[in-house]
């Protein structure tokens, strides 16, 4: 390349241009260079910018100090209480509810310690996993239809002294466990026609997004 | 192929095209209030933005700490989250409905019909749905008040016995004034009070009186009874001005009843014929086959006329009197032809008029059949005599103490600032009003009762037909029921008005048994019906003195006449602080929030007056020497010579959202005959010069240039000739493949379709039922919190209700025939239709969405889905039935919202919200959602039963409201669901049963729009007239 252009006729300042070493100094200070560095400072702060912004309102590990230091290690761990002992609605509506001071009571009466209790206040938690409003959530859809552990969501319970947020709640989570996920059908009549006309045209199992369960207005409306 | 050549319009704009209709109609969305109107200017925009961004930043850091609170001892039947379910009653003066109540941790948020009642027989009205926020209403009193004072229940007791023994020794007279009371309790716990004060006497009065039907009743039959009506076996109706849909007698009942003889469902081809002689227009009115215009004084020569065709046919005397109208003789032919099976009734509170048509039912052989007096109604028990009487005995200082149980005589009765002005002298004067109403600012005690739904009580609407009203929230603020009230100050202790109901039914109808298990059952039932023994009656009024009397009292005057009315929404008043039917069109003249003076088009031309997009001008109209000044507002349809107007408004003292809106009407009200007559014959009509503009949402989301909206017929066209309901209207589009090939417009498409695998919900709607009454469009806003915009805002046409009924005037010359149109339209004939978002297959809204936040979901719904929405109102520029509405403003928790949108702008109203819907906010786009939330519910429901969904298990809110049974809605995929038989559904393509394409096979079953080949999942059933000829 540089011998082709020393046979051309050009003049002294081009080849001067022509003659120039490649050095790294070179490189630093060329404009293509400049371009590329800022471009990938501007796209990783892009980035990082966007993650952050994903993140606002996430709160995967909040756990916050509670009014009363309830063990679920002890409790749920340690003496295997069934977790629909205390959390009654879990099976039956949308709030897997907290449970009211005289559950604590069946068991607590020898200690008798519940200031609530006598006075009829209520306790008030901190609540810890926090759904936008605009999100429905129905724990007996999960629980009770779709059979699914508690643990599947909030994790090693039994193993936390103080509770913390074990999943993202995003919806990008809720949506890859109803992408993955089979639909409990078995033995729900409910189910019997969709598996009969999801078994003609596929050989893989039924899963959540195969019945619309990636649909906008499964959870908001 | 015999087309439907009538032309529909929603309003005078648009049958003469005005200029600022067709600029209105044009365009999706009004255009933008000019930025001086805003608060802000585009810099404080900006401003507002950068402190907005660093506050969001701010705020990310830490998220705010949410508390949640168990209870301390949860109630065993109740679960967070889940809804409960309680029998009720709704009371409202005489205004009766058996309701179930929908209630969430404990608080009512949602009212329907009881289907166990056989008198609502799960029917709803407007007002009873409405009912469930005014249990909210801020203004209502917090605590007992004395001298103006909050009090404690306690003191104020001791001052009221104190004041009652000190009348009581005097031997001075005391009053308990109320609205017609229903309850069998309540009555028992006020002659408790009488026995301790022996000088008590209980007034009664109604707003809408009907005292005429009762006296009459009284003479014809020897007992002053209002009969129960059976419409259900009437085959030909005739009403001279009873509003019977809407304000008069049972009128939820009358609906129900009512309906099954209009639907022409197959094997049900024999329609009820209904001819209805008004002055106003009023929803009856509108839903007639055969409708005349009389001013109000000629009702009694009507019904005089009507006497005397039905004595000639009879074979009996005649009387004088009399007027040659419209139709007259042909109803009284038809009338003749079915006795039997023929009904007449009259809205005249006139004892003279209701005598004559006692004897035209008599001589027809209505007693037994269509009228059922041996079961009367006691929805109106008001004297007007006793009640004039009492206005007087006050004012001549004859009357020591007056406790107003739960009216407001000041504001809705005619001799009601009479009454305000002698009250002073009263030595107590006592209101048990739940709000400091008109009659309670000027009472010196207030014992506030509870709102219905915090209250025990009973009711019997019908004879032996018994009704349980239970509480569904503890009392909010410290009111006391009423009851409970007259037993302590009757010097009773320990006194439980619930324990009171209770044992009054232990001893009047527990007939045995387990009494627990007896209660418990009335309980869960709401109602316990005994049986009533036949009876006959005969009749022995005098027609003669009957028919003088009509003809001394009512002379036609000249000049204008005026008619008062009870419309369907804000009704007498009593609930007008509710903002729910404040922005309720109208059934007939859509307006909302507002009040007018109804006038005729001839009228309207001779005074000079035009209403293009419902600007107008003042008015000032006298009559019985009472001036009110109101927009006028032109009603086609209305007689010549008539002035129209709505009692209801004029409120000063019921609260935020009612106070200031048009005028107070009770006032020229006057005596006739001795009882109130809602008329005036002789009225002033004085034209002002100020401008003024209607909110009325007639030509809002007007269709432009097209054609299958409506679709109707005449019985006697179809039975003609059967097959011009398929063949009536049926849209062809033309292939490219020869000029001959037409195929449906369904039928191409560039879509492949998908299939509904499981459910495919859909709708029919049936016009021939709708009776145009709105209750739906109220149930809707409750049930899926839409936001209530104001008068102003409606004005501007962002009125967000999701369910709208489309009020088409029709007229059936040509285009052309101006003369032709303007005769029409002198007395159009009237199609009610519901619009929604009619869920399209093929939904035009979901392919201009930028961000895919409109979907289609596997079920056949299309989907909106808030949080993904930018607000670009594409979709709602592409929807071609205008359902869809924008939130231009944040419209929770704004203080500009305050008086209108009152469920989401205030603590204690925003308790009536349904948890499971969405409060949506500024700049997003909602509709319909066919109920989806209670979709889901219904299926959760099933899974966790492990079974399949059942038919009629979920319901969306507009068909449970419906007392008419117009609206079905169900799974069209479910071969034996309600809908799929309805409109005999089968699929298109049969290798493809699940695929979208349905074909009904109703022959009145069809699409609105059809020939945009949409495919809405919701069809509408042709409106078949019982008329003989076309012609309005």
């Amino acid at each position: 390349m540089k011998r082709f252009l020393d046979q051309k006729g050009l003049s002294e300042e081009e080849k001067e241009i022509v003659h120039s070493p490649i050095t790294t100094g070179s490189i630093v200070r060329s404009h293509g260079f400049t371009f590329i560095v800022v471009f990938l400072v501007a796209a990783l702060g892009f980035k990082a910018l966007i993650n952050g912004l994903y993140s606002v309102g996430v709160q995967q590990g909040y756990a916050p100090k509670q009014p009363i230091a309830f063990s679920h290690k002890i409790h749920a761990g340690q003496y295997e209480i069934q977790c629909q002992y205390c959390h009654t609605g879990v099976t039956v509506g949308k709030s897997a509810t907290i449970p009211s001071v005289n559950v604590c009571m069946n068991c607590h009466n020898q200690i008798k310690e519940g200031a609530a209790y006598d006075n009829n206040t209520p306790i008030q938690w901190v609540r810890i996993h926090n759904l936008p409003d605009l999100a429905y959530f129905n724990h007996a859809q999960h629980v009770k239809v779709g059979g699914i552990e508690c643990q599947t969501c909030h994790g090693p319970i039994q193993e936390m002294d103080v509770v913390r947020q074990h999943s993202l709640l995003t919806m990008g989570w809720c949506i890859d466990c109803h992408r993955k996920t089979d639909v409990n059908s078995k033995g729900n009549a409910y189910y019997d026609k969709l598996v009969e006309l999801h078994n003609k045209s596929s050989k893989s199992a039924m899963k959540v997004e195969d019945i619309g369960g990636l649909e906008c207005a499964k959870c908001h409306y | 192929m015999k087309e439907n050549t009538k032309i529909y319009w929603k309003g005078l704009e648009q049958l003469t095209n005005s200029p600022d209709f067709v600029k209105n109609a044009h365009k999706e969305f009004a255009e933008a209030p000019p930025e001086e109107n805003l608060d802000h200017t585009r810099r404080d925009f900006l401003k507002m933005m950068g402190f907005g961004m660093s506050a969001v930043a701010l705020a990310a850091c830490e998220a705010p700490i949410r508390k949640a609170i168990p209870y301390v001892n949860k109630p065993v039947d109740l679960d967070p989250s889940v809804a409960n379910y309680y029998a009720s009653t709704y009371t409202n003066g005489g205004d009766y409905c058996s309701i179930v109540v929908k209630t969430r941790e404990g608080r009512p948020v949602k009212v329907d019909g009881n289907s166990l009642s056989s008198v609502t027989k799960g029917g709803t009205s407007a007002q009873v749905e409405a009912s469930v926020l005014s249990l909210y209403d801020n203004d209502r009193l917090r605590a007992p008040k004395q001298a103006g004072k909050n009090t404690s229940w306690e003191e104020l007791d001791k001052a009221v016995v104190a004041k009652l023994a000190e009348i009581n020794a005097a031997g001075g007279q005391i009053r308990i004034v109320s609205n017609t009371v229903l309850s069998p309790s309540t009555k028992a716990a006020i002659e408790k009070f009488k026995a301790k004060y022996p000088t008590t006497q209980h007034v009664q009065y109604d707003q809408n009186s009907a005292y005429g039907i009762l006296k009459a009743n009284e003479e014809s039959f020897g007992s002053a009874m209002f009969p129960s009506y059976d419409f259900s076996k009437a085959k030909v109706i005739v009403s001279v001005a009873a509003d019977f849909l809407n304000s008069w007698g049972s009128s939820i009942e009358n609906t129900k009843q009512y309906a099954l003889t209009r639907d022409a469902g197959e094997g049900k081809n024999d329609l009820s014929r209904h001819y209805q002689f008004e002055a106003n227009f009023s929803m009856t009115g509108a839903n007639a086959d055969y409708r005349t215009q009389i001013k109000p004084s000629e009702e009694g020569a009507v019904v005089v006329a009507l006497y005397n065709e039905i004595a000639s046919a009879a074979g009996r005397a005649t009387v004088s009197g009399g007027v040659e109208k419209n139709h007259l003789k042909k109803a009284a032919a038809e009338l003749w032809a079915n006795r039997g099976n023929a009904l007449v009734v009259a809205g005249s509170n006139d004892k003279s008029v209701q005598v004559l048509v006692n004897g035209i039912n008599d001589m027809l052989g209505s007693y037994g059949t269509t009228i059922l007096p041996n079961l009367p109604v006691y929805f109106r028990q008001g004297d007007d005599a006793a009640m004039a009487n009492f206005v007087t005995e006050v004012e001549g200082g004859k009357v020591a103490g007056v406790i107003f149980f739960n009216c407001n005589p000041v504001y809705d009765h005619p001799m009601g600032e009479k009454l305000g002005a002698a009250l002073k002298s009263v030595s107590l004067s006592l209101s048990t009003s739940y709000k400091e109403d008109e009659t309670g600012t000027l009472a010196a005690f207030l014992a506030p009762d509870h709102h219905y739904l915090e209250a025990w009580n009973d009711a019997e609407p019908k004879k032996n037909h018994f009704s349980l009203a239970q509480p569904a929230i503890t009392p909010i603020f410290k009111t006391r029921a009423a009851q409970e009230s007259f037993m302590v100050w009757a010097g009773e202790s320990n006194v439980d008005y619930f324990e009171f109901v209770k044992n009054n039914w232990k001893n009047r109808f527990f007939k045995g048994g387990n009494f627990q298990s007896f209660w418990d059952k009335c309980l869960y039932d709401g109602v316990l019906e005994l049986p009533v023994e036949a009876s006959t009656v005969s009749f022995s009024g005098d027609v003669n003195a009957a028919a003088n009397a009509i003809a001394t009292n009512y002379k036609a005057s000249a000049g204008f006449e005026l008619a008062i009315y009870e419309n369907g929404t804000v009704g007498n008043g009593s609930q007008a602080n509710n903002p729910l039917l404040q922005e309720l069109p109208e059934p007939m003249t859509k307006a909302v929030w507002d009040h007018y003076v109804l006038i005729s088009q001839k009228d309207a031309a001779t005074a000079g007056i035009t209403n293009p997009e419902s600007k107008t001008r003042y008015a000032n109209v006298s009559a019985n020497g009472k001036t009110v000044k109101l927009p006028v507002l032109i009603q086609p349809g209305l007689a010549q010579g008539v002035l129209a107007i709505a009692i209801g408004y004029g409120r000063t003292k019921a609260g935020k959202v009612a106070d200031g809106i048009g005028a107070n009407v009770y006032p020229m009200i006057s005596m006739t005959n001795g009882s109130l007559n809602f008329s005036a014959g002789e009225a002033k009509f004085e034209l002002l010069d100020e401008a003024y503009q209607i909110a009325q949402t007639q030509t809002h989301h007007t269709y432009m240039a097209r054609q299958t909206v409506i679709k109707e017929y005449t019985l006697s066209e179809v039975r003609e000739n059967p097959d011009l309901l398929k063949t009536g209207f049926a849209p062809k589009v033309a292939t490219w493949l020869d000029p001959e090939h037409q195929v449906k417009p369904g039928e191409l498409s560039m879509w492949k379709g998908h299939d509904y695998k499981n459910h495919h919900w859909g709708m029919a709607i049936d016009l021939n039922t709708c009776t145009g009454c709105a209750a739906c469009v109220v149930a809707c806003n409750v049930e899926n919190n839409v936001a209530l915009v104001g008068r102003e805002e409606v004005i501007n046409r962002r009125e967000m209700h999701w369910l709208r009924i489309d009020r088409y005037y029709s007229s059936d010359a040509p285009v052309d025939d101006w003369k032709g149109l303007e005769e029409a339209a002198e007395n159009p004939s009237v199609v009610f239709q519901p619009m929604l978002c009619q869920h399209c297959n093929n939904a035009p809204c979901e392919t201009v969405c930028p961000v895919a936040a409109t979907t289609h979901s596997t079920e056949g719904l299309n989907q909106m889905t808030y949080n993904r929405c930018i607000g670009t109102r594409y979709c709602a520029n592409n929807c071609p039935y205008k359902v869809r509405r924008f939130n231009w403003f944040k419209y929770h928790d704004n203080k500009q919202f305050e008086k209108s949108n009152v469920a989401q702008t205030s603590d204690i109203g925003k308790m009536v919200l349904n948890p499971d819907v969405t409060v949506r906010s500024r700049g997003v786009m909602e509709k319909c959602s066919f109920c989806v939330q209670k979709i889901q519910a219904g299926k959760l429901t099933a899974k966790k039963e492990k079974r399949e969904l059942k038919d009629g298990e979920v319901t969306t809110a507009c068909q449970t409201a419906c007392s008419t049974g117009a609206i079905t809605f169900g799974d069209m995929n479910d071969e034996n669901s309600k809908i799929s038989k309805l409109l005999k559904l089968r699929p298109a393509n049969p290798d493809r049963p699940y695929g979208i394409d349905k074909i009904a096979e109703n022959p009145r079953a069809y699409s609105v729009l059809e020939e945009i080949g949409v495919k809405p999942n919701i069809f509408y059933l042709t409106k078949i007239r019982n008329k003989e000829e076309a012609k309005a």
